[in-house]
């Protein structure tokens, strides 16, 4: 006959496993209180743990987006700055011819500050940010204007003298040089030296900048136009205006002639102004919406930030809680163990 | 009667109580031990006093299948349980990823950076420097996953050997218990062998036991095949030298009938070499199954296209390629290709290869023109960059054998893919820790029921001792009647 319905064996081994289960809890949820996160997060969350992963992946792209968007915006301040300095100095340009038209000495100021202007317009068209020429398009590797006043005579000035000599027969500054009408200079203006800076002749002198536009994306599916070519109008329009100041013998002219060229200079500088400001609207635009984009981004990664940490950590205080409760269990446990172990029958016999 | 004849019972009262002694001392002996089940004896009352009767253990059938059943599931969960968390770990948690989800987002981002600055050669270096990352994230997985199936493969084997071993063992002492039986010897010693011995054999296989006269038992596995009847049924199983992607390994067979994986999550899953097999022959495989579709669709989102007026060439692989590669992969499951995908070493410096290739394209083919992507060369050139980026946020086929969705991201199919393997564990390691905590509690209860209790057997070691000196008292006024009645005759 069997009268009791426990066994000695069952009573060791039922107070070991508690033991052995509540400590195997205790070490996790210590784990937890340490990291904040769950201990085990794929056990936790089962298929929301496939959203976790895609929210860090959010994350994570949206990080190089973040990143790259910055360099853009930088890439765009320095555009911007060479771009404000440029039209500056042209409009200075249009002073100073404005202001020395009249005067008989003028002829030799503007001959000495058109070459001033056209070498501040290469230095600044050939700004590099971070490795690439931010003038060149697409073609930024390469430095977008030729030097015009180099040690070796350059395509664009060995042209500009040629075209000169095709036209009046002397060179530029020539002791001829007075004998050239209003009527001739203007025609050789708009003839065959505007000619000298038509998309060919430029390509082939002037610049090795690229017309193909490269796109940025500063969003997941918006993509912006940041480059600027140095082969826009009006910084083709601007070299013109300096290069005719200072190339074509403007103090050897007779008064009359001059005047008409100052004239006709100042109106092409104040057009090349107007279409350089378009310029910066333009990159004015696209520095707004990287802008936009940017704090667009971190508004989403705060969101994808809270909802990863709804997923992904536990709360303190009901961890806490936890193992308070778990050492209360296991010492208990212990207490009552030491306690049934002690009580035996033999101890009365 | 006599007074003779009383000497004689209080004799074998004492012959009996020494006897009974001795079985409780067996049981004290052997409190211990888990298979243990409480012996007593039974007193039979005959002429001329009482005698020893035979020894019958304590036994509850019920019980017994109740627990075997636990045991089986508990270890066919827990084999699954343990393999599943082997390739958790080599995924990573969600903060330190190793797996291809999070790489993929890695490549994203990169090239985004690169897309800003096109001609920066270290931005170019960091694309390819996380393509090789993600190459090798899938190269290691991969090779985890198979080497999980090799392990599986190898404890299937080691299971069955233990089984055949483990039956031999049931088989001879079946066999003793049987002829013991038929002698009338006490078999109760070897009888809770038995059970110890058919319990680990529950670990194994899913039980079901019929007993037949004489103490036989007929073991029945799974789905009614005949493990052990008179003899044990042979087991068959051929152990594989290499499990690459898309091979099967071997069927376990038991008496020419195979054994059937388990079933899904909350089903039974009897034992461990059913759980081992749905390891080795399900979820692995379909877990390998979806990252060759990540690999191939990587293949197929970096591939490059003529860029002739007049395309005539076929499309190549690109940044992404495989060793023996001749064209890009066309639509359907493509096995170990995870396994083998690279990084094109047309576009690795480190390996003659040029990193102004990932901007202007000819990663496939250098010497084609048909594969460059900008002749001009522009330093600024991001068209093919942002082409790549478009390739990469694009939904994509992917085959619906692999078990997830047909038409996804490559990025989204990474972490649906994370998503349904961690479903199946959590869900798996739910089951492992109820099928333990029941197969624990039913073998307490078992226990209770028929195992032996200290503090009972000494109460019942007072009773003999009790009933031994009143024996004794019992002889002794007997002898003094003896004694007076000699007294008087003298």
């Amino acid at each position: 006959m069997k009268t009791s319905f426990i066994s000695t064996y069952a009573i060791g081994s039922a107070a070991r496993q508690t033991i052995a289960s509540s400590q195997v809890r205790l070490d996790r949820a210590q784990g937890e209180l340490a990291s904040g996160r769950h201990y085990d997060l794929g056990r936790e969350l089962g298929a929301a743990y496939g959203d976790a992963v895609s929210l860090r992946q959010r994350l994570t792209e949206a990080a190089g987006l973040q990143a790259a968007n910055a360099h853009v915006a930088t890439g765009l301040d320095v555009k911007q700055n060479a771009l404000r300095s440029i039209g500056d100095a042209a409009q200075d340009f249009v002073a100073d011819l404005l202001s020395v038209g009249q005067l008989n000495t003028g002829g030799r100021n503007i001959e000495s500050s058109g070459r001033q202007y056209l070498q501040g317009l290469i230095d600044r068209l050939n700004t590099s940010h971070d490795g690439a020429f931010v003038f060149g398009g697409v073609n930024s590797g390469q430095q977008p204007i030729a030097q015009f006043y180099g040690d070796a005579g350059s395509p664009a000035a060995t042209a500009l003298t040629n075209t000169f000599v095709a036209s009046f027969g002397f060179a530029p500054g020539s002791p001829g040089s007075d004998t050239i009408t209003e009527a001739a200079m203007e025609a050789f203006l708009d003839g065959p030296f505007a000619a000298l800076f038509d998309d060919a002749a430029w390509g082939a002198d002037w610049s090795s900048a690229s017309d193909e536009v490269a796109l940025v994306r500063i969003s997941a599916n918006e993509s912006a136009e940041v480059s600027v070519s140095a082969n826009e109008g009006g910084l083709r329009k601007l070299a013109m205006a300096y290069a005719a100041a200072a190339e074509l013998g403007a103090a050897n002219l007779n008064s009359s002639t001059f005047q008409t060229m100052t004239t006709k200079l100042a109106k092409i500088a104040g057009e090349a102004v107007q279409e350089v400001s378009f310029l910066q609207a333009r990159l004015g635009t696209v520095q707004e919406r990287v802008e936009k984009s940017q704090s667009l981004l971190m508004a989403q990664d705060d969101v994808f930030g809270r909802r990863l940490a709804e997923l992904e950590s536990v709360d303190p205080f009901e961890v806490s809680v936890r193992v308070t409760n778990l050492l209360t269990q296991i010492e208990t446990s212990y207490a009552v163990t030491a306690r049934i172990q002690r009580l035996s029958l033999l101890n009365y016999l | 009667m006599s007074l003779t004849l009383s000497f004689d019972i209080g004799r074998s009262s004492l012959a009996t109580t020494a006897e009974r002694s001795s079985v409780v001392t067996r049981n004290i002996a052997r409190a211990d031990d888990p298979d243990a089940t409480r012996k007593s004896m039974a007193v039979v009352t005959s002429f001329g006093g009482v005698k020893s009767g035979e020894v019958v253990r304590v036994a509850n059938d019920a019980l017994y299948e109740s627990h075997m059943a636990a045991v089986s599931n508990s270890s066919g969960f827990s084999a699954l349980a343990d393999g599943l968390d082997t390739i958790a770990r080599s995924f990573g948690d969600t903060n330190f990823e190793r797996a291809p989800a999070a790489l993929v987002a890695e490549l994203a981002g990169s090239l985004q950076e690169y897309m800003a600055a096109p001609h920066d050669t270290t931005r170019a270096f960091a694309v390819l420097t996380s393509a090789q990352d993600l190459a090798f994230g899938l190269n290691e997985l991969s090779d985890a996953i198979v080497d999980v199936r090799m392990q599986a493969d190898a404890e299937i084997a080691a299971g069955v050997a233990n089984l055949e071993s483990r039956l031999e063992e049931f088989h001879a002492l079946n066999q003793r218990i049987m002829v013991g039986t038929q002698l009338g010897r006490d078999v109760t010693d070897d009888m809770d062998q038995r059970d110890g011995v058919l319990r680990l054999i529950a670990e194994e296989v899913e039980l079901r036991t019929i007993s037949r006269s004489n103490n036989d038992l007929v073991l029945f596995a799974a789905d009614g095949i005949t493990l052990f009847e008179t003899v044990p049924r042979a087991i068959d199983f051929v152990q594989s030298n290499a499990l690459p992607p898309g091979t099967e390994g071997g069927g376990v067979q038991i008496d020419g009938v195979p054994l059937a994986t388990g079933g899904t999550s909350g089903e039974p899953n009897g034992g461990r070499l059913a759980g081992l097999l749905r390891l080795r022959d399900e979820i692995a495989p379909a877990l390998l199954r979806q990252l060759d579709e990540v690999a191939r669709n990587l293949v197929v989102a970096f591939a490059e296209s003529d860029q002739s007026a007049v395309p005539t060439a076929p499309d190549l692989p690109g940044l992404f390629t495989f060793a023996g590669a001749t064209g890009v992969p066309t639509a359907g499951l493509v096995d170990g290709l995870a396994s083998v995908i690279e990084v094109n070493a047309n576009a690795d410096s480190s390996r003659g290869g040029d990193l102004g290739r990932l901007r202007d394209g000819g990663v496939s083919d250098p010497f084609d023109p048909a594969y460059d992507y900008n002749p001009g060369a522009g330093a600024g050139f991001t068209g093919r960059i942002s082409e790549l980026l478009s390739a990469m946020g694009a939904s994509h086929s992917f085959d619906p054998a692999a078990g997830l969705s047909s038409s996804a991201t490559i990025r989204d199919y990474a972490a649906d893919s994370e998503g349904w393997f961690q479903e199946l564990r959590s869900g798996i390691a739910q089951q492992r820790e109820y099928t333990s905590v029941v197969a624990s509690r039913a073998f307490d209860v078992l226990s209770g029921r028929v195992g032996v209790n200290i503090d009972e057997e000494m109460t019942e070691l007072l009773e003999l001792e009790r009933s031994y000196q009143a024996s004794a008292r019992l002889l002794q006024t007997v002898d003094s009647m003896f004694e007076a009645l000699f007294d008087a005759t003298r």
